[in-house]
């Protein structure tokens, strides 16, 4: 047992905090950015935090995903929930399906690039609804001699208005098969989401690939049963879990950052055990989330079969004291938390995404109260 | 980080598990049904070893690391052991034997830890008073020094193992001028003249545990009974809070373990409208709410074990941390536990109503939840 990390690893996290916030310090605000300018934030990023080896985790071999990996990752997204969650599903998925699952020429062409911010990528999963667990997919690849010809739809590809390349999940043979597909390729067409407010910083696109056709090296699997989307499914709720915890941070240093400071009646408003106690609860729940968080990316890093469970129980825990964090933070800073560039604001509105994305929090309880029987 | 148990400890866990399904779970329901200590029970867990575990050998002890300490209570709590059982071995070893241990002399530890480690004598500790509970500085209770002995007036309320305590550590005001810097801390042995118990109070929950009053009048001890130095007391107890947060928590870990597959098994059998109520979404969810409690919990107490086995200062605001997430939140999933049981839940005979009752303790002994946002909103 070992509560802490080593010097190495917190080297990385704290290099990770600085460099994101360097790193948007020099580019514009989110809401001047164009997709393609989300792009090129989106590689300077990758290329900015490429020598702390943040980009490594679950992608090279030497450096498993692990505890520290969430607690580099939550202070990405403690800068920039929107821009954390759009990098993490596109880079660090697309990287980890390509190590994962992929063959010696496909990481070689990946994710060496990937990890030097010289591509962009995205991850296609969910159809017709985010719900991948009770309808099949319906897109589909079919041989045609060295080449593979995927049709069918993609309903939300976060960061797919601007990806080089999107892997495509679909059914192959007897199994599920993953289509590495050139932003360019012949029968691939974008359609815009559209989302409200922040919410489409994540550039989300529709996808419909018609008869397109992917050449062999450029197909990974197929993997028969659930593990390919189930491993999907797990690194995506990962990420979700490392910024729900990054979100109560934000959350809640700002609110305890304006409870030490206003005054009302002739003393910091944290005097008062209305607003002190519910920073002690947010503070609370906020540091259990992390220690889930750190376990859950634990558990991955032993290839541990508690590891699925355990992270939907961090995914459901997290996401959920996110709203509270969130919610009683904007409580404490009472009409400030509705200024511009409030970050308790942006945690309210990103935990309710984080909610819903990936497994969802309904459907992970239903999977822990299936796993208790 | 690394968040796994040895081999041995796992084993060893697993040891205890079986020792108390077998020896002391089916005495529970008699002892607690009668709002009795169990003093069979007790001494079994001396024999056992369980008693004295983090103890060395020369005093009664195995010489057990902090989180193997900590494990055996989670393992108690996982087997069914009920709350009374754990909080009298939680209050006899880490909140009297513990501090004799740490602070006492060599001649105060020989003369008692063998015999508190074996369960031969049982230990409590006295702090709370009845006008002094969360704000434990404004005790009354005196202990006047005369020549080479203390004379100790005043009372103490709510003590667990009160009435069948053979040695109690009592804390007393020796300069009731100053607050926390006044309390020094005491050995009193029972039939002590001018020291008695008062009956045991009818409670809620922990049923098993003996909880009374303790009074003092005139009660004259040696002054070789101070434990430690005069006006150490306050810190002495604040000391104790390592294995409050960690080693008397944890058997409440390891209950709601237990909780959530007792439940789950009743509802994979319980079968209404042609199913089973496993197969309803409302019951997973159930289920899933103690899992997620048991999971979130044994990270907060284990952390804190962990701090203490490496010989960390101790982290007040993870302590807090963990105090009020165990007592506060744990009302959730042991309701849920008790819901999901149904009419058989709010019976006595599936033992899930008693750890509704024991449960409730949790966000109030050892400092309120109140006191534990205090803590933490004055480090934050
Ligand atoms: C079963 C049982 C076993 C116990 N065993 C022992 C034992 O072995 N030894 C021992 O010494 N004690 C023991 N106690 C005592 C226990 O530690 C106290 O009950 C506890 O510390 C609370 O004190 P109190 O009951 O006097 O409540 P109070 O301190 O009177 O508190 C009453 C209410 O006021 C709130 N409150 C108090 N102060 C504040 C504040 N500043 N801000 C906000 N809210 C506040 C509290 O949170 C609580 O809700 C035991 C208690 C029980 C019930």
């Amino acid at each position: 047992m070992d509560y802490e990390f080593s010097p190495e690893e917190l080297g990385v996290i704290d290099d990770t905090g600085r460099i994101v916030r360097e790193t948007l310090s020099a580019a514009p605000p989110l809401e001047r950015l164009e997709p393609g300018g989300m792009r090129d934030l989106e590689r300077q990023l990758a290329l900015n935090l490429g020598p702390t080896g943040y980009m490594e985790y679950g992608l090279s071999a030497g450096k498993p995903f692990g505890a520290a990996a969430m607690a580099a990752m939550s202070g990405f997204a403690a800068n920039t929930p929107p821009l954390f969650i759009m990098f993490e599903m596109g880079m660090r998925v697309f990287g980890r399906l390509v190590a994962g699952y992929g063959n010696a020429g496909q990481k070689q062409a990946f994710l060496d690039p990937l990890v030097k911010g010289e591509i962009t990528a995205a991850v296609a999963v969910c159809e017709k609804t985010m719900n991948i667990v009770n309808d099949p997919l319906e897109t589909k690849g079919e041989r045609d001699g060295e080449t593979v010809r995927v049709s069918g739809e993609k309903g939300f590809v976060v960061s797919g208005l601007f990806a080089d390349v999107i892997a495509v999940a679909g059914r192959l043979d007897d199994g599920i098969g993953v289509f590495l597909i050139d932003r360019e390729m012949p029968g691939v067409k974008f359609a815009t989401v559209e989302l409200a407010d922040d919410y489409r910083h994540l550039c989300p696109c529709k996808m419909v690939l018609d008869d397109c056709v992917v050449p062999a090296d450029r197909v990974i699997g197929p993997v028969g049963g659930h593990a390919l989307l189930s491993s999907l499914r797990l690194w995506e709720d990962q990420v979700l879990v490392a910024a729900a915890v990054g979100m109560m941070d934000a959350a809640l240093f700002e609110a305890t950052l304006h409870a030490k400071s206003h005054r009302s009646g002739g003393k910091p408003v944290i005097a008062y055990q209305e607003v002190g106690f519910k920073l002690a609860e947010m503070h609370m729940l906020s540091e259990t989330s992390r220690l889930m968080a750190y376990k859950a990316g634990w558990l991955d890093s032993k290839q541990d079969r508690e590891g699925a469970v355990f992270t939907d129980c961090a995914k459901v825990f997290c996401a959920e004291s996110a709203g509270e964090v969130a919610g009683g933070a904007l409580r404490v800073l009472s009409l400030k938390g509705f200024e511009p560039g409030s970050l308790a604001c942006s945690a309210y509105k990103w935990s309710k995404y984080v909610q819903v994305s990936g497994t969802s929090t309904e459907i992970a309880r239903m999977r822990i109260g299936d796993d208790a029987l | 980080m690394d968040f796994s148990f040895t081999r041995e400890q796992l084993m060893f866990k697993r040891e205890i598990i079986r020792f108390a399904k077998k020896e002391i779970v089916p005495r529970v329901e008699e002892h607690e049904l009668a709002g009795k200590f169990d003093y069979e029970s007790f001494r079994k867990l001396g024999e056992f070893g369980i008693l004295g575990l983090h103890f060395p050998e020369k005093y009664g002890g195995q010489g057990a690391d902090v989180i193997t300490t900590v494990m055996a209570g989670e393992a108690l709590g996982e087997a069914g052991v009920d709350g009374g059982l754990t909080l009298s071995y939680g209050a006899h070893t880490f909140l009297c034997a513990d501090t004799i241990f740490q602070h006492g002399t060599e001649e105060q530890r020989m003369a008692y830890l063998p015999r508190l480690a074996s369960g031969e004598w049982v230990g409590c500790m006295g702090l709370t008073e009845p006008d002094a509970g969360s704000d434990v500085a404004s005790m009354k209770t005196t202990a006047v020094k005369k020549g080479d002995t203390y004379v100790l007036n005043g009372s103490k309320m709510f003590i667990t193992n009160g009435p069948v305590a053979d040695v109690a550590l009592i804390y007393a005001k020796t300069d009731p001028e100053k607050r926390h810097e006044g309390i020094s801390a005491f050995i009193v042995e029972k039939g002590t003249p001018g020291f008695s118990a008062g009956q045991p109070l009818k409670k809620m929950g922990c049923r098993t545990s003996s909880t009374s009053e303790l009074f003092f009048t005139d009660c004259v001890i040696p002054a070789k009974n101070l434990v430690g130095k005069e006006g150490n007391g306050f810190l002495m107890a604040m000391q104790t809070v390592e294995w409050d947060r960690s080693a008397l928590l944890a058997p409440m870990v390891g209950g709601m373990k237990c909780m959530l597959e007792r439940s789950a098994e009743y509802a994979a059998k319980r079968v209404q409208f042609g199913k089973a109520i496993g197969e309803f979404q409302a019951t997973k969810r159930k289920l899933a709410n103690m899992r997620i409690f048991y999971e979130a919990s044994k990270l907060l107490v284990y952390r804190i074990a962990w701090h203490k086995n490496q010989g960390n200062p101790l982290n007040h605001l993870y302590a807090a941390m963990a105090k009020l997430f165990v007592g506060d939140w744990s009302l959730g999933p042991v309701n849920d536990a008790l819901l999901l049981h149904g009419g058989y839940g709010y019976c006595h005979e599936y033992g899930i109503e008693r750890a509704f009752r024991d449960n409730r303790l949790a966000p109030l002994g050892g400092g309120t939840s109140d006191i534990q946002k205090m803590i933490i909103s004055r480090l934050m």
